[in-house]
């Protein structure tokens, strides 16, 4: 490897070395940037191929979880500012049976390819992807903090949030992919992963569940002093709208 | 012609200057010096009308500042442990107040308040940390209570804080002045005033007609401690003894000299929740002000009871300007209201005078002084105020209540108070005119560049514009402003998470264990201190260390000085270029010591060290910590070597010969420290070796930050390190995957901006001056000189982003040996001597972008809120920050101290 780094560099330099010392820096001659057809359409197979590898949808519309709003809404009804924990306990017990009949809905509407080969034990999917997502939960958690949450200061707060995290994020990715973690990395070698993403209604709804609770810490520092600046309810409240603007999002985009 | 190197080179020096130019063109207009009334003042009438019988209210006065004196410590049931003070106002000999301490809080600009009675113009805050020694801060030009009084041929004697010396050089007849150099001393300093008291209360002698007083000790403890320190009931009941004290000697000299002794004690200013000052919160303007006489108890009937309950506002009986002291000791002393006074005769005390019509006189007094300002500012037929000269007129023509009179004189006092310094328009407006263009100009040479490369993913320009713009937009909030720390946390986070999914691409094992390291620091840097204006937590590692385990604190710091030894010697190429004193100089392993070139190299860092770190173990004990059990034999044995005995540790002259061992100290790890450099870069030049020599000056210049750094900071070091390392390894990744130099510029860049910012806020700077840390200031500095203690000023407070600019340089050119390799030197881009010019100019012109739009919208910014409420506490102060970043930091050390390295020293 580092072979062919010195090999480029010292190409592209000697090439500089004969133009002279003028302004112009690049490292290398267009050759490339400008990517000839070959190349543009093996990137597109091999995107093609990712493609193929995820599962699709027979209903984007009914998928989208609504019911993360219904969730949300009724946490702030019961009082989420006045008292954070207990409402986001509560929270938490209503959120996973209502996301147990959310994810029998999912894996009916996911396309079965091969219908022979099916022969998934559903209520231990459903059951175990639950389970599965609130262990998950701790390392979201080291995540969460890694990324700048209260350690010491408002750690119950934060504990429950990666759990509420955690099942609407992960609980929905585990039932679509069906435990096959495999299938969910490819997607990072994609060369157009965006618009892999925003063409799959939940991998989308999961990223705008990531980004929604990122973009949720910025009204914390404002000086509004309102009740719901606290930690953590506008992230709680950005990953769940997230979740459901997420799915819009692939809904209009497809 | 234009697209010479030369020519972008004359192009973004101009941008850059023309920034800086116009920075300090708005500076002079928005920092205008006020107008002050020159002269004296006398009285308006023939005759004073404070006088009773030609005879003063007070015959004498005795002036107890007692420094960061917040209202709740003499009057709160709480925090106020004062039972001889509460047990006067009950009886109505003493009657307190909560006066408003104008901000800037600090010391030098109250004092000024609280004599002239004028407000402060915003330099005096500055010129509080700057300027110690500099008698043109003095009042002897300007009309004070002190000028005035002494002008009666009375002596004044004053003990106590150095800065009433500064402001009136040569008005005491005896004094001596304590210096608060030492913030960590919370005894020394007081008992250094209250020895005078021996002799002057002796109340057989009348050496003095007033006697000013300054305690510092109050202020050290929250300084250090906090307004919850354990230190301070202990200092509040010596406050208070010592009040029981003047207090008895005012009795006496009644009884049997018939003389009236007022006595005013008070706090120059308050404290926030964790005992700094110089903002605005209500803690830190809210200082307690009493005026003490038994004349009040038989005179006035206020029935007032003491302590209060506790309040959140700091508001205890009636709230006062502090500067409403001046004409009322004007007043009860009999002297002429200083010239410059914006404050009101207090309506309490002027009950004393029974006679109605004489109170009348007083205040009219109070108001032909007050409206002679007045029309030194507006010119006397301004139409905004035609309320205030209607109701002068019906004053001067008809017969008034005194509520009359007291209305024109608060809404006078708002009216100056609130203006207290004019702007200069024509220099705002040009000086955001030229910034303006400079920002075009910038804007224009980043897009040509970035916009026309066709190798540089136009997401990654994208995004930096986009991030650059919206940290601008950031300066027009005051709340913004004051957790400035939470914003790059932010933007650190989201540009490495960007760099992470959109430049490097890099999704393998190792380089997300590179990317696990890198947040693990940022998240370290984060908890580490206390920033921002709005909240403070306790739970953070620094005051962790420095508080709860000063053995693991020493562990860390010791473990951070051998690291930075360690990579001085193998990192770089400092041991190699004594290659040539070995026997064998073909030999490879040029660490091993048994070699004659790679032992010097060993021993001068070892020594350098060494110095440096007995130094900072001299410090700490110095400031006043305990050192920690195993290291006492170290400070005991450097003692031995300056032919101290530690026997003696309790004595007087051990302070003050630990005093010049620090001293000596300090300077012997500097010479050291430039010794190093010296010899690294003449080696290099004599011997022509260049290898690594950016990696050796930085790792050189480093010892001398974590010298004048804070202890708790200094394991910070060991954090940056790793977050050094980490983002080395994954450019040489992303480099083997395609990445041209350009990008490798423009992401180390963004990288740079983001973690020198983090970095700083991390190590407990604020965007106030109340922040600004001084422990470091005066390291190996004998007499107070404002260049050196501004210098070391600059580099103790800005450690973090001096070291992230060497650090960068160290990035882009020598990445290798970021990853200490030793041999691995030949693909680095400062083998490509012809780069080094136009790297340089990519590097200086993304970071002119970034300053020039943050410029933009913080003048902006300030013009639009000039009447804003913040404007002096938020706003200025971020101005003043924001200078130093662009022109001490993106011009002094990101630009021209990187030339040197790469054109002089190399």
């Amino acid at each position: 490897m580092a072979k062919t780094k010195s090999e480029r560099k010292s190409v592209s330099f000697e090439s500089r070395e004969d133009q002279g010392n003028d302004s112009d820096i690049n490292g290398e001659d267009g050759s490339g940037i400008k990517k000839d057809e070959d190349t543009l359409k093996k990137e597109k197979e091999e995107d093609e191929a990712i493609r193929g590898s995820i599962p699709k949808l027979n209903n984007s519309l009914l998928t989208i979880p609504y019911h993360n709003l219904l969730i949300l809404g009724g946490m702030f009804y019961y009082g989420l500012t006045e008292n954070v924990n207990e409402v986001l306990l509560n929270g938490l017990f209503s959120l996973i049976p209502i996301q147990i009949g959310y994810n029998y809905i999912l894996y009916n509407n996911i396309k079965i390819k091969k219908k022979k080969n099916d022969n998934t034990n559903v209520p231990l999917l459903i059951i175990g992807s639950v389970i599965i997502s609130l262990i998950l939960a701790f390392p979201l958690f080291v995540f969460i903090i890694l990324f700048g949450a209260p350690l010491i200061n408002y750690i119950t707060q934060t504990i429950l949030l990666s759990f509420h995290l955690s099942i609407i994020l992960f609980n929905p990715l585990l039932i679509y992919f069906k435990f096959d973690i495999n299938n969910l990395l490819v997607i990072f070698k994609a060369n157009k992963i965006y618009r892999l993403i925003f063409s799959h209604s939940v991998l989308s709804s999961s990223l705008a569940i990531v980004v929604g609770t990122w973009l949720g810490v910025v009204p914390i520092p404002l000086d509004w002093d309102r009740p719901w600046q606290q930690w953590p309810i506008t992230l709680l409240a950005g990953g769940y709208i997230g979740s459901v603007v997420g799915g819009i999002i692939s809904l209009v985009l497809s | 012609m234009f697209g010479s190197i030369t020519f972008k080179w004359v192009t973004q020096l101009v941008v850059l200057v023309s920034h800086i130019v116009g920075l300090f063109i708005f500076l002079r207009g928005f920092f205008p010096s006020k107008v002050v009334l020159p002269g004296f003042n006398g009285f308006y009438e023939s005759r004073s009308p404070f006088g009773i019988n030609d005879k003063p209210q007070f015959d004498k006065v005795i002036f107890m500042v007692v420094d960061a004196m917040r209202s709740d410590f003499c009057f709160s049931n709480t925090y106020s442990h004062m039972t001889f003070l509460h047990q006067l106002i009950n009886d109505g000999s003493a009657i307190p107040y909560t006066a408003f301490s104008n901000p800037p809080t600090v010391t030098l600009p109250r004092l000024k308040g609280i004599t002239t009675g004028g407000t402060p113009n915003f330099l005096d805050a500055i010129l509080n940390v700057a300027d110690d020694k500099d008698t043109s801060q003095g009042l002897n030009s300007q009309d004070s209570w002190v000028f005035q009084f002494k002008n009666l041929n009375k002596t004044v004697n004053f003990f106590g804080d150095d800065t009433w010396l500064k402001l009136f050089p040569g008005s005491f007849n005896e004094f001596e002045g304590t210096n608060s150099f030492f913030v960590s001393d919370f005894t020394e300093v007081d008992n250094n005033v209250t020895r005078h008291l021996d002799t002057q209360l002796d109340p057989n002698s009348a050496q003095w007609d007033a006697l000013i007083l300054h305690y510092l000790g109050l202020d050290h403890i929250g300084h250090k401690g906090g307004p919850d320190s354990v230190f301070m009931k202990p200092k509040l009941e010596e406050m208070d003894s010592i009040l029981a004290r003047i207090y008895d000697y005012t009795l006496i000299r009644k009884s049997e000299f018939k003389e009236d002794i007022l006595i005013v004690f008070m706090g120059d200013h308050g404290m926030n929740d964790i005992g700094n000052h110089g903002a605005s919160s209500p803690g830190e303007t809210s200082a307690a002000l009493t005026f003490i006489s038994p004349k009040f108890s038989t005179n006035l009937n206020l029935n007032l009871s003491s302590p209060l309950d506790h309040d959140s506002d700091y508001t205890y009986y009636h709230r006062i300007n502090q500067i409403d002291l001046v004409p009322t000791l004007a007043g009860l002393l009999n002297f002429p209201i200083p010239k410059n006074n914006l404050g009101i005769m207090v309506p309490e005390l002027l009950k004393l005078w029974s006679n109605e019509k004489q109170q009348k006189a007083i205040l009219w007094e109070n108001c032909q002084q007050l409206m002679e300002l007045f029309k030194a500012k507006y010119g006397d037929n301004d139409s905004d105020y035609a309320s205030v000269w209607n109701s002068w007129n019906s004053l001067q023509t008809t017969v008034s209540s005194l509520d009359s009179y007291y209305d024109l004189l608060y809404e006078v006092q708002q009216i100056l108070a609130s203006s207290a310094t004019n702007y200069d328009y024509n220099d705002i407006f040009m000086g955001f005119g030229i910034i303006l263009v400079s920002t075009s100009a910038a804007l224009v040479t980043f897009n040509q560049y970035f916009l026309s490369n066709k190798n540089i993913p136009k997401s990654l320009v994208v995004y930096f514009e986009i991030f650059a713009a919206i940290y601008a937009l950031h300066f027009h909030g005051s709340s913004l402003i004051e957790e400035e720390h939470q914003i790059w946390f932010f933007f650190t986070i989201v540009s490495s998470v960007f760099m992470l999914g959109v430049s490097f691409k890099s999704f393998n094992k190792l380089s997300l264990l590179y990317w696990g390291i890198i947040f693990l620091g940022i998240r370290l840097l984060k908890a580490w201190n206390n920033s921002g204006q709005k909240y403070s937590y306790k739970n953070t590692i620094g005051a962790y260390l420095l508080n709860q385990d000063t053995d693991i604190l020493w562990l860390l710091i010791i473990a951070t000085y051998i690291i930075y030894s360690v990579c001085l010697f193998i990192q770089g190429g400092f041991s190699r270029s004594f290659e040539f004193l070995n026997p064998n100089p073909n030999q490879t392993s040029s660490m091993d010591v048994r070699q004659a070139g790679s032992l010097i190299s060993f021993i001068a860092i070892f020594v350098t060290s060494s110095v440096g770190l007995s130094f900072k173990l001299c410090q700490f004990y110095n400031d006043g910590y305990g050192l920690p059990k195993w290291l006492k034999w170290v400070f005991f044995w450097i003692l031995e070597n300056y032919n101290v005995s530690h026997k003696s540790i309790d004595s007087a002259d051990f302070k003050f010969a630990l005093q010049s061992i620090n001293t000596q100290l300090s300077r012997l790890s500097g010479y050291c420290i430039l010794g190093l450099l010296a010899i690294r870069v003449s080696l290099g030049k004599v011997k022509k070796f260049n290898i690594g020599i950016i990696t050796d000056i930085s790792n050189i210049v480093t010892l001398y930050l974590i010298q004048q750094t804070k202890f708790e900071n200094i394991p910070i070091f060991i954090v940056l390190l790793g977050i050094k390392y980490g983002f080395g390894q994954l450019i040489i990744q992303s480099q083997s995957k395609g990445t041209n130099i350009d990008q490798h510029i423009l992401l180390t860049t963004i990288f740079t901006i983001c973690i020198q910012n983090l970095t700083f806020f991390s190590m407990g700077n604020t965007n106030s001056l109340a922040t600004v840390d001084l422990s470091n200031a005066y390291n190996g500095i004998l007499e107070y000189d404002v260049i050196p203690v501004g210098v070391l000023t600059f580099i103790s407070n800005f450690v973090g982003p001096i070291y992230w600019s060497l650090a960068s340089l160290q990035l882009i050119f020598e990445t290798s040996k970021v990853r200490f390799e030793q041999y691995g030197d030949s693909k680095d881009l400062i083998n490509f001597k012809f780069l080094k010019t136009s790297i340089l100019l990519i590097k200086t012109t993304i970071s002119t972008l970034f300053y020039a739009l943050a410029a933009t919208n913080l003048l902006g910014s300030c013009i639009n809120l000039r009447f804003h409420l913040f404007i002096w506490t938020v706003f200025s102060p971020k101005l003043l920050y924001f200078a130093s970043w662009s022109v001490l930091v993106n011009f002094l050390v990101d630009l021209i101290s990187a030339s040197v390295i790469l054109f002089v020293f190399y």
